[in-house]
């Protein structure tokens, strides 16, 4: 169905024509059909008609909302972003039936590498914060005492620590 | 002859907690001698409520020929249930259509009791179809898969007996093993349950936005709130008949009235009216939104959060009901359009009451996906596995596949929750709970959202073009609509 708005309102300008413009024509084209004089008052009571159809018919609400949709003004275009990288996501290479969650519990890299595997022991050290690296840097100091960076690691300084020892 | 049901000791218990913690058909196979599996089985059963009596060493004619006779606590001298039991290679050649047929020509000649055959392996499909035959309705096959599905639902189900075993209160009956939920006629929409049973999450708050953002998506929506403090439902108040020459109040000197309060809830499905669902769906105050309101009587008729599978069922079933429909406007009686058609809703979200009542677990048994709203400190990280278990228990229930999903919320990128976000990043990927992307921030807009829903405003966190929050639950939205399919 053709609207009002659509066959009365020619866009003979080069701008659109404003939502008042749209409801004066619109209420124009109606009071035309009934042969009515006053615009201002059809104006009116097709608003009223229209809130109380709203309550009570839910196709008209969505046809409203559409046209609601519809009217939006158009914005310029923007320039598209570039394409954020993805967030890794890891698999699991076999199921630990039973494991619950525990924050306290230390970031130990051979569990990782266990239930992970080699392929995504890194991408789950990258995921890490450098608190949580420096948990591991003790595991792996654990096992091989005497060999921690020394001082303040860096992110990547911890990572190719853990992966040098856990890879052995 | 007197009964005498099997006694568990301490060593049975420590011996056999392992394989209701993690259940495992190829440990039970490798750790359990055919012996020792008998004795499990009587252990499970023990645990399921029942009192259990070996009868292996007592072969036919003089015995009943089956390994366990199972009674009700109730009526300890009936024998409820006999039970076979079959430790056999998972991988193997498993168990024949002659292991069944004799099995049922054993609990023929042992009167007139349902047997279960419970195996580690699988049973071929000319066996399990000659069991669902007329005459031999009494044979249930219980399978690996279907054991496992069975101690995990016992598992999440039990409470201490004071005696140092858990059992669960009511005996609980294994029938509904065998009627999984997926394969029942269901409504067309999601259904997104958001539970954890710690308080202070933001489960309301996250069921409510996540419903605000998929409505604004042209969606309808049916909020359910099973939760007796009726948060959800003080947000969404009823509409209000619109009165077309009223003035718009002005924002200053005429604060919004105290809006109306929902006349039903659904406290009348849960109580002695047992009303159907449907006809306590009410619309709201916002477009594709309609509640299934609580109060706070809820609270006061929770039957708690042990085993009640036939009701846990049931609610699964009764919110899946194709009939749960947008509820139609009465047509003008002078109208002659016809009535129009019943639509469906395209989500259905339920909030949940923090603990671990009998309304989670309802609302889990009928989920699509599990929301898992939680704080990223330790506190909520260590009450998080309760609710995973429920979760696991619910599931094993339908035997329905069900998405799941933690969602970090009143985030702060102070260091602490940075460190636990990064663990559970990998943690929550080997429980098959993978996290949501988005974080929900700590914003203050949320909780000026609700002073002005609650107290009849109409505005929503999602009325900040500022706020955060806004922007999280947007994208918790759509990635939830990827996670679902929809």
């Amino acid at each position: 169905m053709t609207t009002p708005a659509t066959t009365t309102v020619g866009n003979t300008a080069d701008k659109p024509p404003t939502y008042a413009q749209r409801a004066t024509a619109a209420a124009a084209a109606a009071a035309g059909r009934f042969t009515f004089s006053d615009e201002k008052r059809m104006q009116a009571a097709l608003t009223e008609i229209a809130l109380e159809e709203l309550e009570r018919n839910p196709s008209f609400a969505v046809r409203v909302r559409n046209r609601y949709e519809e009217l939006a003004p158009v914005k310029a275009a923007r320039a598209p972003k570039a394409a954020k990288a993805a967030k890794p996501k890891l698999v699991p290479i076999k199921e630990l039936p039973g494991f619950q969650l525990d924050a306290t519990r230390r970031l130990d890299p051979w569990f990782i590498l266990e239930y992970f595997g080699e392929t995504q022991l890194e991408t789950a050290l990258r995921m890490q914060t450098i608190g949580n690296l420096r948990e591991a840097i003790a595991v792996v100091e654990e096992r091989y005492p005497g060999t921690a960076p020394k001082g303040k690691a860096t992110k990547d300084g911890a990572i190719s620590y853990i992966l040098e020892y856990v890879l052995r | 002859m007197a009964i005498e049901f099997m006694e568990f000791t301490h060593e049975d218990k420590s011996r056999f907690e392992p394989f209701f913690q993690a259940p495992s058909i190829d440990k039970m196979h490798a750790d359990l001698s055919p012996t020792d599996f008998e004795r499990f089985l009587g252990y499970m059963f023990f645990s399921a409520g029942f009192n259990v009596e070996n009868v292996s060493l007592r072969r036919m004619p003089r015995g009943p020929g089956v390994d366990l006779n199972v009674y009700q606590p109730a009526n300890p001298r009936k024998v409820f249930a006999r039970i076979e039991a079959r430790r056999y290679d998972p991988e193997g050649s498993g168990i024949t259509l002659e292991d069944v047929l004799r099995f049922a020509g054993t609990l023929v000649a042992a009167g007139a009791v349902p047997g279960y055959l419970i195996t580690t392996a699988s049973f071929p499909s000319n066996a399990r179809q000659v069991a669902g035959r007329a005459g031999m309705q009494n044979v249930h096959l219980v399978d690996g898969a279907t054991l496992l599905r069975y101690l995990t639902y016992v598992y999440g189900s039990r409470v201490n007996n004071g005696q140092g075993f858990h059992r669960t209160l009511q005996p609980i009956l294994p029938g509904w093993l065998f009627n999984s939920l997926s394969k029942s006629t269901r409504t067309p929409a999601h259904i997104i349950t958001v539970a954890n049973n710690k308080g202070g999450v933001g489960k309301s708050t996250t069921a409510l936005n996540v419903g605000f953002a998929l409505s604004s998506m042209g969606k309808r929506i049916l909020l359910v709130d099973l939760d007796g403090q009726a948060n959800l439902t003080s947000a969404l108040p009823p509409r209000e008949p619109i009165d077309p020459h009223a003035r718009r109040p002005r924002r200053q000197t005429q604060p919004p009235r105290a809006p109306q309060l929902h006349e039903r809830t659904i406290t009348e499905h849960f109580s002695l009216e047992h009303t159907p669902l449907p006809q306590l769906v009410q619309s709201t105050r916002f477009d594709n939104i309609w509640v299934l309101p609580a109060d706070e009587e809820l609270s006061r008729i929770e039957p708690g959060g042990s085993a009640q599978p036939d009701a846990e069922l049931l609610f699964a079933h009764q919110l899946r009901d194709p009939q749960l429909c947008v509820p139609t406007v009465p047509s003008d009686a002078v109208s002659a359009d016809p009535a129009p058609p019943a639509h469906p809703f395209d989500f259905i979200v339920v909030d949940t009451p923090p603990a671990q009542s009998h309304f989670s677990r309802i609302a889990l048994a009928a989920a699509d996906f599990a929301l898992v709203p939680l704080r990223a400190d330790s506190f909520s990280v260590a009450g998080i596995n309760r609710a995973l278990t429920a979760t696991r228990t619910m599931q094993a229930l339908t035997g329905s596949p069900m998405g799941k999903g933690l969602l970090l919320t009143q985030w702060r990128e102070v260091r602490s929750m940075r460190d636990i976000q990064a663990k559970l990043n990998v943690d929550t990927a080997l429980l098959g709970y993978p996290m949501f992307d988005a974080l929900v921030p700590y914003d203050d807009h949320i909780e000026q959202a609700h002073i002005s829903l609650i107290s009849g405003g109409l505005r929503n966190v999602f009325g900040w073009r500022a706020s955060s929050a806004a922007t999280a639950y947007r994208k918790v939205t759509e990635e939830l609509m990827r996670r679902v399919g929809a």
